[in-house]
């Protein structure tokens, strides 16, 4: 386009003068018009050149502005998950009480479903261990929680509300979910951790960080807290990354504490360490502990398996233990002794 | 400072329009096209010549033939002008396109070395430079030199001919009117530099701003999902819009340096015409100069403008390609990963063991940041076929271990050693060609699951990545997948769970058939029944292979020979799962824990 633009530009110009020349000058040899007025005719004649050519610019230019626009567009007409029509701002606290009915969801729509008519209840309070096969469906129940995953009207309560009528904010506010897979910005460990907090206090991030099982590696660490994190969390061992986003989501003093298999690459003993920790915290909250990790889910009040989306079993890990099914199962083919 | 060493220079700096060092550089890339250089400047020459025909014509039509009444005569000069535009938009059309041409094939060969280059570049680097950073070099940095094609920098020399041809023609014509012309370009001058540093100032902020912009947009894109999770919004919100306003800031001040610019030059033009008039008038009174002349001269004053005022909107273009300059070079100066060294003994006397696969660490010490060792002196071996497991605190440097055998990393001292040769005098190609390593992180591209499994290798055939999808147990759900082995796997495999992107790098690993299996926490996020399922087929499929496996969950690590503890940078304890458990220490320790017997509650 520029390559025709500029060149037909110049050449308007010369054609512009062409004319006063070959069609004026004529007038002014045969003395219709005087010398003086070819000249003002030659000058009003250029001035009129820019104008057009702009124009040319100016269409060019929107049509590329066009084709942004509707790229644009696409992304702004997306529906925002706002809380418009469905939020019920009356709800300003959460106790941490989770029930979910006869949901089935999918991630893509009209795609196969993840979860399968799925109902459980979660006691405020409560640690719930959620274990099974690979794919059977624990990340997108803790999606659902804060509703990363959009749910049917009526399925999914919290505290008794449903949970598409409480506020984002109010929600996300009272979760703290440390996902499966950890991701840190690249800013010191301080401000990872400090993350969610509007006014960070310094002991509030090192009590998280204590609680996480950081304080060995923080020794280790020269900055210590202010050490700055590569990337994503590159420069940190697969342990240590898993760990700092798991101080990330109880430095909010969550109501709701979701693990997401957030220890996997944690050894047991600085697991066990951790759970003892939040145990023994005096801070009252709801724990959806999801983990392939038998021993680890067996400490929990309750234990929910999940198999291809759906609960197959349910109980306290020495009910199914004594029932046999895919959870003792499990437990076996765990044990370290087997064929040691 | 602990990982604190940033890497490549931010875009701080936007210094000189000249730097001989950064222009041989760019010149080296422009070399390989000095024709086509050559020939847009011979076509810009051209270019020049035909538009300073044309006031030189309308000279002659005014002088012998308006005047004289001769309109024959008119119809002759009108021809010629026509000829004159014709051959105008003729040369400046090929000389645009070969210029964006030339500028082109340059970039197209920046662009692959760069990313060639990236390529060889050492884990090191990448743990440095955030992606966002690198993105900015390929893509926008390279553009900037681009323009320094488009916007015809290339073409100053023809622009400087031009002026002269004008100079020339105009002292022709009537040397007194010339100098009178003259005197305003002093003037002109003064106001361009006057212009030019604030806008170069204007132009150097807008630059840092858009850099900061992009690195901030990258990292909160990509962590979203957190950002929401954590009720982040406005916060991430204000430090984007305060980068956004500084960016505004230095928009507007550098549009405003630009427009009164255009408007000043445009003033002086007009004044020279003034004075054009004022002077040559009287000359024409007098008699010393035609009619003609005096059009001539508005004309070439007109076109005499013109370059110059160009002139400073090229200065900062090149001002901007040499920053980006610097900047590439500074990359292309970052030291690619070390092939097969020569300078070391290929491999220690005479014991070249016979056997595939023995792997050998030799009191290894090393660390990423200076002050903070990981490994003090590891020492082990690995006999060739057999199955080690490497456990440890969190933290305690297995996934080290890992990276230093694959030499994504190289030893600080010791070394290592496989079948007896320092793996650092192999080509880090053949070395890597004969382990096949799952890492802590299983990534996934965008593809179908089979081309994650292949990575696209015409090696690995359909029935081979079948068997190893069936050994890690994919192809159970593999089969439920719409399309199967053709399912599409987006972006980082984001819509598979991060269990079953684990078996598909673990899959993708035995697939290429390694001689050496390496396994960091390859099925960490792996269910028990899943796991002892995969351990059963991969007992029948690794049988013979040298393999260290690593991993927090006892039960992935029974059927090794041997255990190795890491602790402290060192190898605390070594020996099969009997001996360990009966030294009772940090294994055994770990043992009681998983296996449910410590006292809980
Ligand atoms: N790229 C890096 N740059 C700087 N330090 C690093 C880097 N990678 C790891 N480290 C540090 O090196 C130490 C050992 O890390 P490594 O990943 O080897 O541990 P690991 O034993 O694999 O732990 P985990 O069980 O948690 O995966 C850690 O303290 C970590 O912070
Ligand atoms: N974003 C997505 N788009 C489409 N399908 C998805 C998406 N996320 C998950 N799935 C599918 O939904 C099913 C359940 O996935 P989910 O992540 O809940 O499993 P999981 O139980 O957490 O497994 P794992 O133990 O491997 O973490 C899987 O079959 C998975 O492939
Ligand atoms: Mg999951
Ligand atoms: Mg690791």
């Amino acid at each position: 386009m520029r390559g025709i633009l500029i060149p037909l530009m110049g050449s308007l110009g010369g054609m512009s003068s062409l004319m006063a020349v070959w069609f004026g000058g004529r007038l002014v040899a045969v003395g219709t018009i005087s010398l003086g007025d070819f000249v003002a005719f030659s000058a009003y004649l250029g001035m009129l050149i820019w104008p057009t050519v702009a124009m040319g610019w100016v269409i060019n230019s929107f049509q590329r502005g066009r084709v942004a626009m509707v790229r644009l567009q696409e992304i702004l007409d997306l529906p925002p998950e706002t809380d418009e029509g469905g939020g019920d701002m009356s709800i300003t606290e959460l106790h941490g009480e989770i029930e979910i009915r006869n949901l089935t969801v999918s991630h893509i729509e009209n795609g196969p479903p993840a979860l399968h008519n799925l109902s459980l209840r979660i006691g405020a309070g409560e640690t719930v261990a959620l274990v099974g096969p690979v794919g059977s469906g624990k990340s997108t129940v803790a999606e659902i929680l804060p509703r990363f995953l959009r749910v049917p009207d009526g399925t999914v309560f919290m505290d008794g509300h449903d949970i598409n009528r409480i506020p984002l904010s109010v929600l996300r506010r009272h979760l703290g979910y440390a996902p499966q897979e950890a991701f840190l910005f690249s800013r010191s460990l301080r401000d990872n951790i400090a993350f969610g907090l509007e006014n960070p206090a310094a002991d509030e991030v090192e009590r998280a960080a204590a609680l996480s099982g950081l304080s060995r590696d923080l020794d280790g660490f020269p900055a210590g807290l202010e050490t700055l994190v590569g990337e994503g969390g590159v420069t940190l061992s697969g342990g240590q990354r898993q760990r700092t986003a798991l101080a990330r989501a109880l430095v909010r003093g969550p109501r709701i504490l979701i693990l997401d298999d957030s220890l996997s690459s944690v050894d047991s003993e600085t697991e066990q360490q951790i759970l003892d920790g939040l145990e023994q915290s005096t801070q009252r909250r709801t724990t959806l502990l999801i983990s392939h990790r038998l021993t680890t889910a067996s400490r929990a009040d309750r234990v929910i398996v999940l198999d291809a989306g759906r609960a197959v079993e349910e109980g306290t890990p020495g009910s199914l233990l004594a029932q046999g099914g895919l959870f003792a199962e499990m437990c076996r083919r765990q044990e370290v002794e087997g064929s040691a | 400072m602990k990982h604190g060493a940033r890497g490549v220079s931010e875009e701080s700096v936007l210094g000189k329009a000249y730097d001989a060092r950064l222009m041989r550089w760019l010149w080296g890339w422009v070399r390989p096209h000095r024709h086509l250089v050559g020939l847009s400047i011979v076509l810009f020459v051209a270019v020049s010549g035909v538009q300073l025909v044309q006031p030189y014509l309308v000279m002659v039509a005014i002088d012998r033939y308006m005047l004289r009444g001769n309109v024959a005569g008119l119809n002759l000069i009108a021809l010629l002008f026509l000829a004159a535009i014709l051959g105008e938009f003729l040369f400046r059309s090929l000389e645009i396109y070969v210029m964006e041409r030339t500028g082109q094939a340059v970039i197209l060969d920046l662009r692959r070395a760069l990313f060639a280059h990236l390529q060889r570049l050492p884990a090191r680097f990448f743990d440095r430079n955030p992606v966002g950073r690198l993105v900015t070099r390929v893509t926008t940095d390279v553009e900037s030199l681009n323009e320094v094609f488009a916007s015809g920098v290339v073409t100053v020399a023809g622009d400087l001919v031009k002026l002269l041809g004008i100079i020339g023609v105009m002292l022709w014509l009537d040397t007194r009117l010339a100098l009178v012309t003259f005197t305003v370009v002093p003037v002109m001058l003064a106001l361009s530099l006057f212009f030019r540093v604030r806008m170069r100032d204007a132009y150097r902020r807008m630059r840092l701003c858009l850099a900061r912009i992009n690195a901030t947009l990258h990292e909160a894109l990509a962590g979203m999902h957190l950002v929401q999770l954590f009720n982040r919004q406005d916060r991430q919100y204000a430090e984007f819009e305060e980068l956004n306003r500084a960016h505004l800031a230095a928009d507007t001040g550098s549009v405003i340096y630009d427009s009164l610019f255009s408007a000043v030059i445009e003033w002086v033009g007009t004044l020279s015409v003034a004075l054009i008039i004022w002077y040559g008038g009287r000359e024409i009174i007098s008699g010393a100069i035609t009619f003609g002349v005096l059009v001539a001269f508005i004309e070439y004053t007109q076109r005499f403008f013109q370059p110059i005022r160009e002139l400073s909107t090229k200065y900062t273009v090149m001002q901007a390609a040499m920053a980006s300059s610097e900047r590439l070079v500074a990359l292309m100066a970052e030291q690619p990963e070390a092939g097969a060294r020569t300078d070391l003994p290929a491999s220690i006397t005479g014991v070249t063991s016979s056997a595939r696969g023995e792997l050998t660490f030799e009191n290894v010490h090393f660390h990423y940041q200076e002050d903070e060792p990981v490994l003090n002196g590891v020492s082990f071996t690995v006999e060739a076929g057999r199955k080690v497991a490497l456990v440890g605190f969190t933290g305690a440097g297995k996934t080290t271990i890992s990276k230093l055998l694959v030499r994504l990393y190289e030893p600080t001292a010791g070394r290592i050693l496989l079948d007896g040769v320092d793996i650092r005098t192999l080509e880090p190609r053949n070395l890597r060609r004969r382990m096949g390593v799952v890492l802590q992180d299983s990534f996934l591209f965008r593809g179908t699951i089979a081309a994650n499994i292949t990575l696209d290798d015409p090696a690995i055939t359909r029935r081979r990545m079948e068997e190893a999808a069936c050994a890690v147990q994919a192809d159970r759900f593999i089969r439920d997948l719409s399309g199967g082995y053709d399912h599409q796997v987006q972006s980082r495999g984001s819509n598979l769970s991060t269990g079953q992107k684990q078996l598909l790098a673990f899959a993708r690993a035995l697939a290429f058939d390694p001689e050496i299996l390496i396994l960091d926490e390859a099925t960490s996020s792996v269910d028990p029944v899943t796991e002892r399922r995969i351990q059963s087929a991969l007992a029948k499929l690794t049988r013979g292979r040298t393999s260290l496996i690593i991993a927090h969950r006892l039960s992935t690590i029974v059927s090794a020979d041997r255990i190795l503890v890491l602790h402290q940078g060192l190898v605390h304890e070594d020996g099969t799962h009997a001996q360990l458990l009966a030294r009772d220490d940090l294994y055994a320790r770990l043992y009681r824990l998983q296996a449910g017997r410590e006292s809980r509650k």
